[in-house]
C-alpha cells in the first residue's frame, strides 16, 4: 500500500539501463480515461498491455514503487529477511482469528511484492496449467461436506488459448509432449526448458522408483533471450528475488514495457487506492487514491479493473461500500471475501552424499504431477504435485538446519558446508478446499497508516485438507528416500501458517449472481463497468502455482472487456 | 525471517523447526536505512570506532558471538567481524533494535551472575566453559538468545559484506558459497550427466 519505501526518487536513478518510464504518456486525474486499473501485478500488467495496445487510454494505479532491474540486488538480508520488496505489515496491518466469536489479533496474513509488477516481479515462476478437472471438480468428484467447491463458469478448453497466450506473450520455458499430466495444448512452449539441476535428476530417479513421471518444469523464466529480453544467467538468487537481468517473465518485464510503449498507458506508482467510487447511475466513475505524498486524488475513468490481489481486492471493495452496497461494492451476493484459499505446501528435507549446489540456477527444474487427483480409495479430496528444490542462499543456509542438528557452535560449523551444498527440499503443492466461513473482511477497529480499515481474516483448516497434507508430507519423504537421501525428514505440515503468498478465491467467478462476484468474463454481476481479475477470481485453488491461470484469465478478461467497450456495451 | 516469512526453505514451514525464533524484531528496519547501512559500511575502514556499542558491550558480544561461531581450524565470528556488523546495524538500519540487544545483555549478565557467584560478565568466563553456559542460557532464555545473539551473529556471518560483516567473505567461504553473478550447468554432482 502506497510507496512505503518513500524512495521513489531513488527508483528513478536506473543505473545505466534505459528507463522504462521514458516517454510515458501522462494523464490528468480530471481526464476521464477509458480504464483505470488498480494494481500492476500478474493480472493488472496483462490487462494494461492488452487494453492499451487495443487503443484504449489506461491509467494503472500501483501502490508500490517502480523499481527497475538495475536496482535489484543479491542482498539477501534486504530481500528475504527484511521483506524489502514486500508489503509492510507495520504500515498496513492484517488481523486474524480462527472463528467468528473471537476478536481478531494483529497478524500479517497476506504477503505480496509491493512494487510495479507485483508478486510476479519476484515469483519463483512455476507456470503449471491447471488440469482439465480443476474446472469441473464439483461435477466429477462431488462436493465434500462444509465446502463450497463448485465448477468454474468456463472450461479448460475455453481457457486454453489464453494459457497459450501467456506462454508466448510473457515467455514460458518448458517442453510439450513429455508430461502425461500436461493438459491438451494448441502450441508447444516458445522456449526450451531451463537446464536440469541435480535436484531435477534426483526427482527423476525418485519418480521412476515410484512409477511416477518427472517432467521438465514449465517456468516463467527465459531459458534463452526472447523478444529483446535476456535469458536466465543461473545466478541462484531467485526465490523471493526480483531478477536483475529481467529473465523472470512477470509483468514488470513482459507486460508493463509494452503497455508504456503503446503511448496510451500511464503507470502511476506510489498510488494507494482506497475507494472505487460509484455514481448515481449505478456505474463506477473512477477511484479515490492517496498519492505518494498522502494527498487524496480522484482519477476519473469510464470503467475500472480491480487487480489488487486476492486480499487487497476484497478489502478495497469492502472499503468501497456505499448506499445500495452497504456490505461492499459489487457484493449483493454477500460472497465477497469468502471461500479464501492459499494452497498448502508440504516440506521434506533430504541430505545427499554428493553436491547438489541448489544455490545455482533457477529454483525448480523438474516436477511430478502424478498425484494430481488422489486415488479414490484414500478418501481424501484433492491432489497436487511435487518439486525438488534447494534455493539455498547463504543466510538461509546459515539459519536453517535439519531437526536434531545443532544450530551453532563447532558441531554446527562442521556440518555447514554439507548442509549448504548437499541438501534439498521436497515440496508438495496441493489443493485447498474453499470453505464459506473462511473469509476476508474488514477489521472493525484496526486501521492502516492512512486511516483505511485493515484486512481481517477468519480462517480454519478443513479436516480433509489436513489429511491431504499428511499424505503429501509422507509421500515427499518417500520421494527423498527413493532418490537416495542419506537423511530425510518430513516436516509434517499442520495448520496453515502465516503469512501466505497465494491469495485466492475471495471474489469468485460464477454464472449465478447469488453465489459469485464476477461473471465468466470477470465482469461484476452488480456493476456493469467494473471488472475484477486476479487471484480472487479463482473458483478453486489449483494444485498450487496460480499465477499462470491468473494471467490467462487476465488476457481473456481484457479481450472480453475490449470487445464490450468497442461494441458500446460497457 | 519469521514475520516476513519469505525463506526459500519452504517459506513458513521451516521456521517451526527453529523453535519459534524471535528474530523478526531484529530485522524490522526500513529499506532506506538499509541502504544507509551499506553506504556507511562502504566508507568505514577497519579503524572505525564503534558507533553505538560501549567497550563493555563489545567485549560481551565478542565473547557471545565467538562462542556461537567459534574460530577453530576455520574462521569464525571474529574473522567475519560480526560485532562490527552488529554495531553498524544498530547505528543504521537496525537503530530501533538497540534496546533489545541491551536488554538481552542484561538478562545474560543476570544469568551469569546467578551461575557464577556474582561474576556478571560472560566474557570473564574461561573460553572453554562458555559453550556450556551459553547452551544453558539458550534453554532458559530462548527468545533473547535467538533474537539478540544468534540471529544477529548469523546475519553478520552470511549477509552481504556491504553491511560490514562477512568480512572478506569468510562466512561465504566457510559454507562453500561463491559470489559469482552467473553460472552454467552442470551445477552439481548429479546433473553432470
Amino acid at each position: 500500500m502506497a510507496d512505503t519505501t518513500g524512495n521513489e526518487s531513488h527508483a528513478h536513478q536506473a543505473r545505466g539501463a534505459a528507463d522504462p518510464r521514458a516517454g510515458m504518456r501522462r494523464y490528468r486525474t480530471t481526464d476521464e480515461v477509458d480504464f483505470v486499473i488498480v494494481g500492476s501485478g500478474a493480472a493488472g500488467g496483462v490487462v494494461a498491455r492488452e487494453l492499451s495496445q487495443a487503443g484504449f487510454s489506461v491509467v494503472v494505479l500501483e501502490q508500490g514503487p517502480w523499481r527497475t532491474n538495475a536496482e535489484f540486488t543479491h542482498d539477501e538480508l534486504f530481500v528475504n529477511f527484511r521483506g524489502g520488496l514486500t508489503n509492510d505489515f507495520d504500515k498496513v496491518p492484517n488481523t486474524f482469528r480462527t472463528k467468528e466469536s473471537e476478536t481478531a489479533k494483529k497478524q500479517g496474513v497476506a504477503q505480496y511484492a509491493m512494487m510495479v509488477g507485483g508478486s510476479s516481479a519476484h515469483f519463483t515462476g512455476n507456470y503449471w496449467r491447471f488440469p482439465e478437472i480443476e474446472f469441473e471438480q464439483a461435477t466429477k468428484l462431488g462436493v465434500p461436506a462444509d465446502s463450497t467447491i463448485a465448477d468454474w463458469p468456463i472450461s479448460y478448453a475455453e481457457l486454453e488459448p489464453y494459457y497459450t497466450k501467456v506462454e508466448w506473450e510473457c515467455g514460458v520455458s518448458g517442453q510439450a509432449g513429455v508430461n502425461p499430466f500436461d493438459p491438451p495444448r494448441s502450441r508447444p512452449y516458445p522456449l526450451p526448458p531451463l537446464p536440469i539441476k541435480s535436484e531435477g535428476v534426483l526427482l527423476e530417479r525418485a519418480a521412476a522408483k515410484l512409477g511416477w513421471h518427472a517432467a521438465p518444469a514449465p517456468m516463467a523464466i527465459l531459458s534463452q533471450p526472447y523478444r529483446g529480453r535476456s535469458g536466465c544467467v543461473n545466478c541462484g538468487f531467485c526465490f523471493g528475488f526480483a531478477c536483475e537481468v529481467g529473465a523472470k517473465s512477470g509483468s514488470i518485464n513482459a507486460m508493463i514495457p509494452d503497455a508504456v510503449k503503446s503511448g496510451r498507458c500511464e503507470i502511476r506508482s506510489g498510488s494507494y487506492v482506497r475507494k472505487v467510487e460509484l455514481g448515481a447511475n449505478g456505474r463506477v466513475t473512477g477511484v479515490k487514491y492517496f498519492d505518494s505524498r498522502k494527498v487524496e486524488q480522484f482519477q476519473r475513468a469510464k470503467a475500472v479493473f480491480v487487480c489488487a490481489n486476492g486480499a487487497e481486492t476484497p478489502r478495497l471493495l469492502f472499503n468501497s461500500a456505499t448506499a445500495g452496497f452497504e456490505q461492499g461494492l459489487a457484493n449483493s451476493s454477500g460472497w465477497l471475501g469468502r471461500n479464501v484459499m492459499f494452497n498448502y505446501n508440504t516440506v521434506g528435507a533430504g541430505l545427499f552424499s554428493h553436491e547438489i549446489n541448489g544455490w545455482k540456477g533457477a529454483v525448480v527444474s523438474r516436477i511430478v504431477q502424478d498425484p494430481t487427483v488422489l486415488p479414490k480409495e484414500l478418501g481424501i479430496y484433492g491432489g497436487g504435485g511435487f518439486d525438488f528444490r534447494s534455493a539455498m542462499t547463504p543466510m538461509n543456509a546459515g539459519v536453517q538446519t535439519l531437526p536434531g542438528q545443532p544450530r551453532w557452535g563447532s558441531e554446527w560449523k562442521k556440518g555447514l558446508r554439507r548442509n549448504f551444498s548437499n541438501s534439498l527440499l521436497a515440496i508438495g503443492h496441493t489443493t485447498q478446499l474453499p470453505v464459506f466461513t473462511n473469509r476476508f473482511d474488514l477489521d472493525p477497529e484496526l486501521k492502516d497508516a492512512w486511516g483505511v480499515p485493515a484486512l481481517r481474516l477468519t480462517y480454519a483448516d478443513h479436516p480433509n485438507d489436513l489429511e491431504m497434507v499428511k499424505w503429501f508430507g509422507a509421500k515427499g519423504k518417500e520421494l527423498l528416500d527413493a532418490a537416495g537421501a542419506e537423511t530425510s525428514v518430513d516436516f509434517g505440515v499442520g495448520p496453515m501458517g502465516w503469512p501466505q503468498l497465494h491469495l485466492l478465491g475471495s471474489a469468485r467467478m460464477g454464472n449465478d449472481p447469488r453465489t459469485s462476484i464476477v461473471n465468466a468474463d470477470n465482469r461484476s454481476h452488480d456493476v456493469k463497468n467494473l471488472f475484477i481479475v486476479d487471484g480472487s477470481s479463482l473458483v478453486t485453488s489449483g494444485r498450487g502455482q496460480p499465477t499462470m491461470t491468473i494471467q490467462a484469465l487476465a488476457f481473456r478478461a481484457a479481450e472480453k472487456a475490449a470487445g464490450a467497450a468497442k461494441r458500446g456495451e460497457l | 525471517m519469521t514475520e516476513k516469512g519469505n525463506s526459500p526453505l519452504g517459506r513458513r514451514d521451516f521456521v517451526a523447526t527453529l523453535g519459534g525464533v524471535a528474530a523478526s524484531a531484529w530485522v524490522a528496519a526500513n529499506p532506506e536505512s538499509l541502504r544507509a547501512a551499506a553506504a556507511f559500511a562502504a566508507q568505514a575502514g577497519t579503524q572505525v570506532r564503534y558507533q553505538v556499542l560501549t567497550p563493555a558491550q563489545v567485549r560481551e558480544l565478542d565473547a557471545v558471538t565467538s562462542t556461537i561461531v567459534p574460530t577453530d581450524d576455520t574462521p569464525g565470528a571474529r574473522e567475519a567481524r560480526v560485532v562490527r556488523f552488529i554495531d553498524r546495524s544498530l547505528a543504521t538500519w537496525a537503530k530501533d533494535q538497540k534496546p533489545q540487544i541491551e536488554a538481552a545483555l542484561k538478562v545474560l549478565s543476570d544469568f551469569v551472575a546467578a551461575q557464577r557467584n556474582g561474576n556478571r560478565s560472560f566474557a570473564a568466563i574461561p573460553a572453554t566453559e562458555r559453550t556450556k553456559v551459553l547452551e544453558a542460557f539458550e534453554q532458559a532464555h530462548g527468545a533473547e538468545f535467538s533474537g539478540a545473539f544468534w540471529f544477529p551473529t548469523m546475519s553478520g556471518m552470511f549477509s552481504n559484506p556491504s553491511y560490514g560483516g562477512n568480512f572478506n567473505k569468510v562466512g561465504w567461504s566457510l559454507m562453500g558459497f561463491r559470489d559469482q553473478f552467473s553460472w552454467a550447468a552442470p551445477f552439481g554432482y548429479y546433473d553432470r550427466g
